[in-house]
């Protein structure tokens, strides 16, 4: 959000409250950017959020409100601003629970899990919602939100279906030398498994689901395709480009190396919706 | 160090290592090779075993001998040339300075890493190191004058890269593998660069070690010998940091291997510089050979990565601590600037000025800040209880704990006649580091009071173990800091490892460190408030002792002084400040090294006006910090306790800047 | 001050050989012998500097490490061979170190203090530059500041290691005057370690001398000051003759 979107949501705010109504809608800050999106896609937009400088840049969808407030960044967020906001309630994540007690002199909080290791896929996103929606008096549109979004899975499994896709190794290019791989309890893997594609990386990844490993792992003479998320550091290409190691790799010489554009990895259902759309549309691109 | 017994030979020991290193590589290499001639029977057109031996196993297991040999070189260079057995090639920033110029380069100049990562990192250790000659050039280049502007430029753009690490995490994710130094590699073209850029060094080299082995003799007698001192230090230092450099910008910082290999070798025997080099580039080699061999072994095991940087300075430091009772530390002159007139500061002119000068400086920074639409502005009375509850209990412990922390400070660098003494590297904030860290990883998420209580028994940890220390014998304080030095470097491994998996725990780590204030209550000010007053009251007692201990051991002990009680006493009161302080706001201000320097230059020097010129000086310069944090990048704020290292540091640089007249 | 077949080694070296001893509680003492003789080892020993390996030495009837630290800095004052640089500290400042013994690290620097402090300056004659550094001063200023810093202790026995290595003539006879002055006014002791044989005999009223960590002559300087003793001493060949105007024994090196 730029100043002067701020500057006008800010100074609307009396205004706001003066508005006659019935049952005011509930002013809440998110301290996590998962909590933030889904309650943007529950049309019950925060009044402030962390780190809202860098949503376009790495959340992206949905574009962030104007008049959000940006409350800098953890470890010490703005807590001056964050007072004379007076919101009614303020979300947390186990990630930034040692803001908590600060938090609590200004309004009350409730910190929602949005990462949970879970035999079913996207369990945990669709528990978020689920809370989400029973906190901020917006059941109905949280049960929607689930029915659109399973709808769109089942759609988009079933165009993977037709496509037949090779198994896809998903990274983001840390330098020129290493990259961090994705698989495990991770959404993105939780995505594929929504929608029907195999993960070429099986080996083991942390609790959080990722592995940061240097390229000569990745090294291997099945064919796969190779996913890069953005940003890619400029340095990569061309040094990748004189090691024989990397263009002798099958998935290399057979030119299976895409980059898509940045997903949030710890996201919820929107940010799920969002990987998926943005696989499956590059995946059928590839493929006419 | 202790006078190597005639029979002990360098090169049993090298050999040794030597055995063990090639070993362990043959160990990991030996089956992709049989299966190599396997298949030359009977050739397969892409075979992904022979490749990955070929061009990352091979590549890495030479880079490893290469870098270790370089740095160790660089370091037994070092050593020699600043007389310090602890000089290594991160004592000058040189890593530093990489460091912070990939950081800057990733964020505001991305296409410049295009270039090459490797070019952005020269350029960064080569600019640190013009800052270190240019800083000392007014000092004759004197080998304290270096060790100390190289170590307050290390720690600037340390704590400026930290801080763009805090801001901008996501993007600089790369900064935590490259700072932890990993060998992976995926062909021969840096292992070629680097041999390249080696070779330039190797007749220079060749060229400065016979001078070199004079400064064996004290600088005057050097110079009577027709050596010309200052430009054999200068080029010496160069061609150490070009060494280090190099090694720096293919593969990222490796850690004390350039330190330990060195003492190594002059433990086995080296006595001489000539041989000193020679074993400690051989050591040095097989020693990263060794390592990252054991390592890709053992990765085979875990999943997690594991960068070899960051293992050499887990194994390096418990070695340096090991070391330590062999190490002579001779005790040095101090060498700090004595001013030309006497201005005589009585007590009370100190403490009047710099507390009204203080609270000038607190109403300022209470007043004057940014409201929401971020423009600036003075709160007016209407906005009191909002000040109250938000600002003032920030400002209060800021200043508590740099007065405490300023306090301590003092205390070290009068006992131990070091100038670069500081409660950051006692170990205390060390300690309450590692058990927080500990606990994090153990325990998984903590809540606030259970990581201070973690933090409180590392920190008391630490207390114990130095009183046990003390209670031995009298303790030598320069080996206590020196302790407490490789202690604070383990710690910096252990966190560099959590950061390079990119574990999120390690995020909450690390703004824990960075020192923040925002969420301060008004009991939790009140308790820092009132922790300062009783213990600067306390220190004020032993004020004599801290005019006497600089006189050395003999006369002190002439007068009457107990050395042994006295110093322990007073370290002790130095680690309890400590302790106080780090809760509040962290390990990383360096206000303590540079409080009681900023009451030298004011001409301040009696003891008890010391003492009171440091907490006001320290409680003033976290004010200052803690306005600059709240305000400077609004509405983001900035972890208080790395931007006091921040104004800080320029500071020092300045006071350094300045002719000094030597005596 | 008794000393009970005392001896330092360091390994298998013996730096002081089993000496037994007494050094006399007035006068002045010269220590004087060869370089390596013992005579630093063993004046630090008397300053408690330093623990013997073996034996014990006595104070006033009681064993040195019986003694308090301070109590004992009251007691016996020390001068060592290398006094360091005193960065930053003023003359003045320094020798009111030398009342920390009196009062401690917590009691008032009192009037009586201040006095002694005053004292000890004026019969150093560094009362002119009380107020410079003692970093920015010339050698022969830098020893006496200490040497008053020492008076200021005002000690009942002075232990002076080399106490003249930086002065010059005119310097070292008044320094070797004053410490004589001191113990005829104040009923003091003192024990020098001299390398210049001829100052011992002219202001010592006993010497001591030191060979290889032994005890190899003491005695009054007129019985000291024969040819066969000296060589004896320093392996050179010496004769003695009278000085003449003040008719002391004065040595020169033969040939």
């Amino acid at each position: 959000m730029d100043r002067r979107q701020f500057v006008a949501s800010v100074a609307a705010l009396p205004f706001l409250q003066q508005r006659p109504r019935s049952n005011p809608p509930l002013r809440v800050a998110s301290m996590d950017w998962a909590l933030a999106e889904t309650m943007i896609a529950l049309g019950h937009d925060p009044i402030a959020i962390v780190a809202a400088a860098d949503w376009n840049r790495y959340v992206v969808e949905p574009p962030l409100p104007r008049g959000v407030a940006d409350l800098g960044l953890h470890p010490e967020i703005n807590f001056e601003l964050l007072a004379t906001l007076a919101p009614d309630l303020i979300l947390t994540s186990p990630f930034v629970q040692d803001l908590e007690p600060v938090l609590q002199r200004i309004a009350p909080v409730q910190r929602i899990s949005i990462f949970e290791k879970s035999a079913v896929p996207l369990a945990q996103p669709r528990e978020v919602t689920r809370v989400l929606g029973d906190s901020l008096g917006r059941t109905d549109a949280a049960r929607s939100l689930l029915a659109t979004a399973d709808q769109a899975f089942d759609g988009y499994r079933q165009r993977v279906r037709a496509l037949h896709p090779l198994p896809v190794l998903l990274v983001n290019f840390i330098d020129a030398r290493h990259v961090r791989v994705y698989g495990g309890a991770g959404l993105y893997q939780n995505v594929l498994d929504r929608i029907g594609i195999t993960n070429a990386w099986t080996r083991e990844t942390n609790y959080w689901g990722y592995s940061t490993v240097g390229i000569e792992t990745l090294a291997t003479d099945t064919d796969l395709r190779l996913i890069a998320f953005e940003p890619v550091p400029p340095d990569a290409q061309s040094t990748l480009a004189r090691s024989p190691l990397w263009s002798h790799l099958p998935f290399v010489r057979a030119g299976h190396v895409s980059v898509l554009p940045s997903v949030l990895m710890f996201g919820a259902i929107p940010s799920a919706l969002r990987f998926a759309r943005l696989l499956v549309g590059h995946l059928e691109r590839l493929s006419r | 160090m202790t006078i190597p017994k005639a029979y002990r030979k360098p090169y049993i020991l090298a050999v040794a290592l030597a055995v063990l290193a090639l070993g362990t590589a043959i160990v990991l290499v030996a089956e992709p090779v049989r299966d190599l001639l396997a298949s030359r029977v009977n050739p397969e057109p892409y075979d992904i075993e022979r490749m990955v031996l070929l061009y990352a196993t091979l590549p890495r297991l030479s880079m490893a001998f290469l870098a270790g040999a370089a740095l160790a070189a660089s370091g037994a260079i070092l050593q020699q040339v600043l007389r310090n057995p602890l000089a290594s090639p991160t004592t000058l920033g040189i890593d530093a300075g990489a460091r912070l110029a990939i950081a800057v380069t990733t964020l505001f100049i991305p296409s410049l890493i295009g270039f090459g990562r490797d070019i952005v990192a020269l350029t960064g250790s080569a600019l640190s190191t013009l800052l270190v000659f240019f800083l000392v050039r007014r000092r004759g280049f004197s080998a304290l004058a270096i060790v100390l502007a190289g170590l307050v430029i290390g720690l600037y753009c340390g704590a400026a890269s930290a801080l763009l690490v805090l801001l901008k995490d996501r993007i600089l994710a790369s900064l935590f593998i490259w700072g932890s130094g990993s060998l992976s590699q995926q062909s021969w073209d840096p292992f070629l660069s680097l041999l390249g850029r080696l070779a330039l060094a190797v007749i220079p080299v060749l060229l400065i070690i016979r001078p070199l082995s004079l400064l064996d003799l004290d600088d005057d007698s050097v110079r009577a010998l027709g050596l010309p001192v200052k430009k054999l230090r200068v080029a010496a230092v160069a061609i150490a940091a070009a060494l280090s450099a190099f090694v720096t910008s293919a593969v990222g910082v490796i850690g004390f291997i350039g330190l330990v290999a060195p003492v190594i070798a002059r433990l086995s025997g080296a006595r001489r510089f000539g041989e000193r080099l020679w074993w400690s580039t051989v050591m040095g080699g097989c020693l990263l050979l060794l390592t990252d061999a054991t390592l890709q072994i053992l990765a085979g095991v875990t999943a997690e990565f594991v960068p070899t940087g960051a293992v050499t300075a887990v194994i390096g430091s418990p070695l340096l601590l090991l070391l330590l009772p062999r190490l002579k530390v001779a005790a040095r002159p101090s060498a700090t600037a004595t001013p030309q007139t006497a201005q005589a500061f009585s007590v009370s002119t100190v403490v009047i000025v710099g507390t009204l000068g203080f609270l000038l400086l607190v109403g300022l920074a209470v007043l004057a800040g940014r409201g929401p639409y971020g423009e600036w502005q003075i709160s007016s009375l209407a906005q009191l209880d909002y000040v109250i509850t938000w600002r003032l209990p920030r400002i209060v412990a800021a200043a508590s704990a740099g007065a405490l922390l300023g306090t301590a400070g003092l205390i070290l660098q009068r006992v131990t006649g070091n100038e670069m003494a500081s409660p950051e590297v006692l170990g205390v904030s060390a300690g309450a580091i590692l058990a927080v860290t500990l606990a994090l990883f153990v325990f998984g998420a903590l809540d606030v009071f259970w990581r201070d209580v973690a933090g409180m028994a590392g920190g008391i940890g630490v207390l114990g173990l130095l009183v046990t220390l003390g209670s031995r014998s009298s303790i030598s304080p320069e080996k206590v800091l020196l302790g407490g030095v490789a202690l604070s470097a383990l710690i910096d491994a252990v966190v560099g490892v959590l950061s390079a998996t990119g574990d999120p725990r390690a995020f909450l780590l690390l703004g824990w460190m960075s020192g923040t204030t925002g969420g301060t209550t008004v009991a939790g000010a009140l308790a820092a408030g009132l922790a300062a007053a009783v213990l600067i009251s306390v220190s004020v007692l032993p004020s004599r002792w801290l005019a006497i201990l600089p006189l050395g051991d003999s006369p002190a002990r002439a007068v009457g002084l107990s050395l042994g009680r006295s110093r322990f006493l007073l370290l002790f009161l130095a680690a309890v400040l400590t302790a106080a302080a780090t809760p509040i706001i962290g390990p990383l201000t360096f206000v303590g090294l540079m409080a009681p320097h900023i009451v030298q230059a004011a001409g301040i020097r009696r003891p008890l006006a010391c003492v009171f010129g440091s907490a006001i000086a320290g409680a003033g310069v976290m004010t200052v910090a803690d306005w600059v944090a709240r305000t400077a990048a609004y509405p983001v704020q900035l972890p208080t306790g790395l931007v006091a290292a921040m104004v800080g540091a320029p500071f020092l640089m300045i006071l350094l800047n300045r002719r000094v007249a030597t005596a | 001050m008794t000393l009970d077949d005392v001896s330092v080694s360091i390994g298998e070296t013996a730096i002081l050989k089993p000496l037994s001893l007494s050094v006399s509680s007035r006068g002045v003492t010269g220590l004087v012998g060869q370089n390596g003789s013992g005579k630093s080892t063993l004046l630090k020993l008397l300053a408690r500097q330093q623990m013997p390996s073996r034996g014990t030495i006595t104070f006033d009837g009681k064993p040195l490490h019986a003694w308090r630290d301070r109590e004992f800095a009251r007691a016996v004052a020390f001068l060592p061979q290398h006094t360091p640089l005193a960065t930053g500290l003023t003359v003045r400042e320094l020798v009111s170190l030398g009342r920390y013994p009196w009062h401690g690290a917590l009691g008032r620097f009192s009037d009586a203090d201040r006095q002694k402090v005053d004292e000890a300056m004026s019969l150093t004659s560094t009362a002119g530059v009380s107020e410079r550094f003692v970093d920015t001063l010339s050698g022969g200023e830098r020893q006496r500041a200490w040497l008053a810093m020492l008076i200021a202790q005002d000690a009942r026995l002075l232990l002076l290691d080399e106490p003249l290595s930086a002065l010059d003539v005119a310097h070292q006879l008044s320094v070797m005057a004053l410490v004589r002055r001191l113990t005829l006014e104040r009923d003091l002791a003192a024990l020098i370690v001299l390398h210049d044989i001829n100052l011992a005999a002219r202001y010592c009223d006993e010497i001591i001398a030191l060979k290889n960590g032994a005890l190899v002559a003491r005695g009054a300087p007129g019985d000291f000051m024969t040819p066969a003793r000296l060589e004896e001493i320093y392996d050179v060949e010496m004769d003695v003759f009278r000085h003449p105007e003040m008719g002391v024994p004065v040595a020169y090196v033969r040939s």
